[in-house]
């Protein structure tokens, strides 16, 4: 039994019946000074002193480099249950203020008891076993603090006791009762929804008490803030039992909201919750069109360009374009900087090489181009999801102003995608593209298919696929088939486009002959299909 | 064995005969023509083992079944002579898959003496953007057991370009391997110069068999200045007599798709008419309307 007790005192790395350290916070947002704290927390029921006992911290970058940060005079004392915190005179609840000036990991703190007891907290990756107790604890990031959890743990080492957590000076650690919404864990899908139109808000939230939360005991409340108070937009019931750390994952579907941005905020309530402040999070978003909007990407230059974004001016009024960001689907968000002045419904592009794009395009106003740096990477082929890739543009402050998922099928090498008068996206009409200019406006055709020119040479040349369909959106596939009927080339792929609509064309391995160029249609949206050929002529000798 | 061996003696007398050269002669000559008389049975073996088939015409192309050969069309087209010889003339027309600036329009004379067949004819396709005009030619020599012809067309744009003229020249042959059984191949660019012809032809060998109303037909056709457009093609297909009328069926791939025809014969004049339909392109319909003038019925 005596070996047994020695054991259990030997992994413990708190002395016996001494207040234990329950929170260090070193790293604050910005500057350190006066925000830093040690919490002690007495976990024993009656009160002890603090008398003698000396906080001192340890820099891990060599062995033996501790320094005294306070000491604990006749009249400091800690009573059951309580926490007594020694900080900064920013930190709320301070019992003794003092600058504590702790260093980033990997460092360390210690108590040293004027017994000789001794309990130390190491934190990062350390060299000399000396500042910490088992393994250190992680390194925690600016703004969280390394928090003993559950608050009387002492499991023998840092790296067990310990956990990254909010900063809660004075406060437990691990409440008894506390539902928590997950910091930053708000989505709205999409992230930038049509004006009136019904989005989903996904969110996560983890159950940081001690105990557990039955189900239906917990409510989630959505509300947007209004000018004069909020307007709510869902209540709903969290409809399952939450064990001591258990997350949830939660979706609910929210009204159309008015075109427009917009603050949605989340609160969680649950009766009992011991930490309020950790129960609402808030998302901005934007309902419908922002103030500036992507009309023409191009993402496969092929005259040494770069790749460039138009966008236009959407708000009514002048708009300032510095702080503006365009980003991809997974990149990170490429600046405008300086000072740029877009007037209403003026066009302006934003460049991954401004000088080169203003080599290619010379009649450009240089004045409404903008290089964005760093500039995102836009892919050229679509993935398992049909898609290219997604070219998003922010506000200064995070809120989306527009987004665009485009596909790369079908889209003829070095010409641009264009957003169409009536919104939808397709290859320009132009080879080159159309920057800072609107896309061209298209002629009725004769027919529903065309074809131009109708001969060619072998092994060059360039034509022009016209269609009028008569359905608003379809996908079209052009081939090209032999007079025997086979089909001897794809054209272009199954592709999405506008009814109306027109595309380039490299004549490329067709050998000298006859062909029939053949458009096969389907409406998007039912089982309407129809096909339409034109004949042209490859000129070219007999091999 | 021995009696396989003694009808076609006969018969190859006759064929001998016919061009008026001695029946040992002739037997030599056809052997020496066509190869060993193990030929046909090989032809019609491959032909087989790959399927139907017929290459596509493009100036002359009547509507008639591929197999047996008969009129003057398919001896310009193919270079496959009739077994019997007559002097007509055949006006064609053809609307490729329904569309309207793609029209053949061709006037093809035929004429046969004894055992030696000629053709020619001239054409107009497609409208003066993308068509041409051709004038072919084809002569040769059949009998009721064989038959071979050389063919050529020439071509010139409709907008006449400075490089626009082609020619092309090809074979054809064809020959009884067995009572009721007939093999024949056709290489109707076997030269090509100048511009190149609209469609590219490639090597046929077809097989048909026949009864007294019935014939049957099936040919494999090799793909040629279309790298990467996949296998050969192949064809087949059914006719049936009954006097003056023929119906014929036919069937192709790449893409899967089939034609009906039919024919009628009133005095010295016939008329025809075949669809042939496409998944894809839709129709192609061709009509033609002939006079026999003399000659074998």
């Amino acid at each position: 039994m005596q070996a047994l007790l020695s054991g259990l005192i030997l992994v413990a790395c708190a002395p016996p019946l001494r207040p234990i350290i329950a929170e260090i916070f070193y790293d604050a947002v910005g500057d350190d000074t006066g925000h830093e704290f040690v919490e002690l927390f007495n976990p024993h029921p009656v009160a002890l002193p603090l008398a003698g006992v000396r906080l001192e911290a340890g820099d891990g970058s060599g062995p033996g480099r501790w320094s005294l940060r306070w000491t604990g005079t006749a009249g400091d004392s800690v009573g059951p249950n309580r926490r007594f915190v020694i900080g900064g005179a920013q930190v709320p609840m301070v019992d003794a203020s003092v600058t504590l000036d702790l260093q980033n990991g990997p460092d360390a703190v210690r108590l040293v008891w004027p017994d000789g007891g001794v309990e130390r907290v190491g934190y990062g990756v350390h060299e000399f076993p000396e500042y910490a107790c088992g393994s250190p604890a992680v390194d925690a990031p600016s703004g969280q603090s390394l928090a003993r959890i559950p608050d009387a743990a002492d499991q023998g080492s840092n790296a067990v006791d310990f956990r990254v957590a909010t900063p809660s000076p004075g406060r437990a650690n691990q409440p008894m009762r506390d539902l928590a919404l997950i910091g930053g864990s708000l989505q709205l899908d999409p992230e930038q929804p049509a004006a009136d139109a019904r989005a989903r808000l996904r969110g996560a939230l983890v159950n940081r008490g001690a105990t557990a939360v039955e189900a239906g005991a917990a409510t989630l409340r959505g509300s947007e803030a209004r000018a004069g108070g909020s307007l709510e937009l869902f209540l709903a019931a969290i409809d399952r039992s939450l064990a001591s750390g258990d997350t949830a994952a939660f979706d609910v579907e929210i009204g159309g909201l008015a075109a427009g941005r917009h603050t949605i905020t989340v609160r969680l309530e649950l009766a009992g919750d011991e930490s309020p402040d950790n129960d609402s999070d808030s998302l901005w978003v934007r309902a419908g069109p922002g103030p500036l909007g992507i009309t023409e990407i191009q993402f496969h230059p092929s005259s040494g360009e770069g790749e460039w974004v138009e966008v236009r001016n959407q708000l009514g009024v002048p708009l300032e374009v510095a702080g503006f960001s365009i980003a991809d689907r997974h990149g990170t968000p490429g600046l405008v900087p300086g000072a740029g002045r877009l007037e209403p419904e003026s066009l302006a592009v934003l460049a991954q090489d401004r000088a080169a794009l203003l080599l290619r395009y010379p009649g450009l106003d240089t004045l409404r181009v903008w290089a964005a740096s760093p500039w995102p990477s836009l892919n050229n082929t679509n993935d398992s999801s049909g898609a290219a890739d997604l070219v998003v543009l922010r506000e200064a402050d995070g809120t989306s102003s527009d987004q665009v998922e485009y596909s790369a099928a079908g889209v003829p090498p070095g010409v641009p995608l264009e957003r169409g008068g009536d919104g939808s996206w397709s290859a320009s009409t132009e080879p080159a593209g159309s920057p800072l200019r609107p896309p061209r406006p298209l002629l009725p055709l004769a027919g529903p298919f065309e074809v131009e020119p109708r001969r060619f040479t072998a092994g060059s040349g360039r034509g022009r696929l016209a269609w009028a369909l008569p359905w608003a959106r379809a996908r079209i596939a052009i081939d090209a088939y032999d007079l025997s009927g086979r089909r001897v080339a794809p054209i272009w792929p199954e592709t999405s486009v506008a009814g109306r609509g027109e595309t380039t064309w490299q004549l490329a391995e067709l050998p000298a002959g006859l062909y029939l160029i053949v458009m096969r249609a389907r409406v998007e949206s039912g089982t309407e299909t129809l096909a339409h050929g034109r004949a042209i002529r490859v000129e070219g000798s007999a091999p | 064995m021995i009696s396989a061996l003694r009808r076609p003696r006969v018969r190859r007398r006759h064929a001998a005969t016919v061009l008026g050269l001695p029946p040992t002669v002739g037997l030599g000559v056809w052997r020496l023509a066509l190869g060993v008389s193990a030929l046909p049975w090989i032809g019609a073996t491959v032909a087989l083992a790959f399927g139907p088939g017929v290459a596509a015409a493009q100036d002359f192309s009547n509507p008639a079944p591929p197999w047996p050969p008969s009129g003057p069309g398919i001896l310009a087209e193919g270079g496959l002579p009739g077994r019997k010889e007559a002097i007509a003339f055949e006006f064609c027309n053809t609307r490729w898959f329904g569309l309207p600036d793609l029209t053949t329009r061709a006037l093809v004379l035929g004429a046969g003496w004894r055992a030696f067949r000629v053709a020619g004819g001239l054409s107009e396709t497609g409208d003066p953007e993308i068509g041409w005009k051709g004038l072919g030619a084809a002569a040769g020599i059949a009998d009721r057991f064989a038959g071979a012809a050389v063919r050529g067309v020439f071509r010139r744009d409709a907008r006449a370009f400075g490089r626009s003229d082609g020619y092309e020249v090809g074979l054809g042959a064809w020959m009884e391997a067995a009572e009721a059984l007939e093999v024949w191949t056709s290489a109707p660019q076997l030269w090509t110069q100048g511009a190149s012809p609209p469609l590219r032809r490639g090597l046929e060998l077809g097989v048909g068999l026949r009864s007294a109303q019935v014939k049957g037909w099936a040919s494999h056709t090799s793909l040629v200045g279309l790298p990467g457009a996949g296998h050969s093609e192949h064809a087949g297909g059914l006719s049936f007599d009954s006097g003056p009328l023929a119906v014929w069926l036919t069937a192709r791939d790449h893409p899967l798709r089939g034609g009906i025809g039919v024919s009628a014969e009133a005095r010295r004049a016939r008329v025809a008419a075949e669809i042939d339909g496409h998944p894809v392109l839709g129709e192609t319909v061709r009509l033609s309307f002939g006079v026999r003038l003399g000659g074998a019925p």
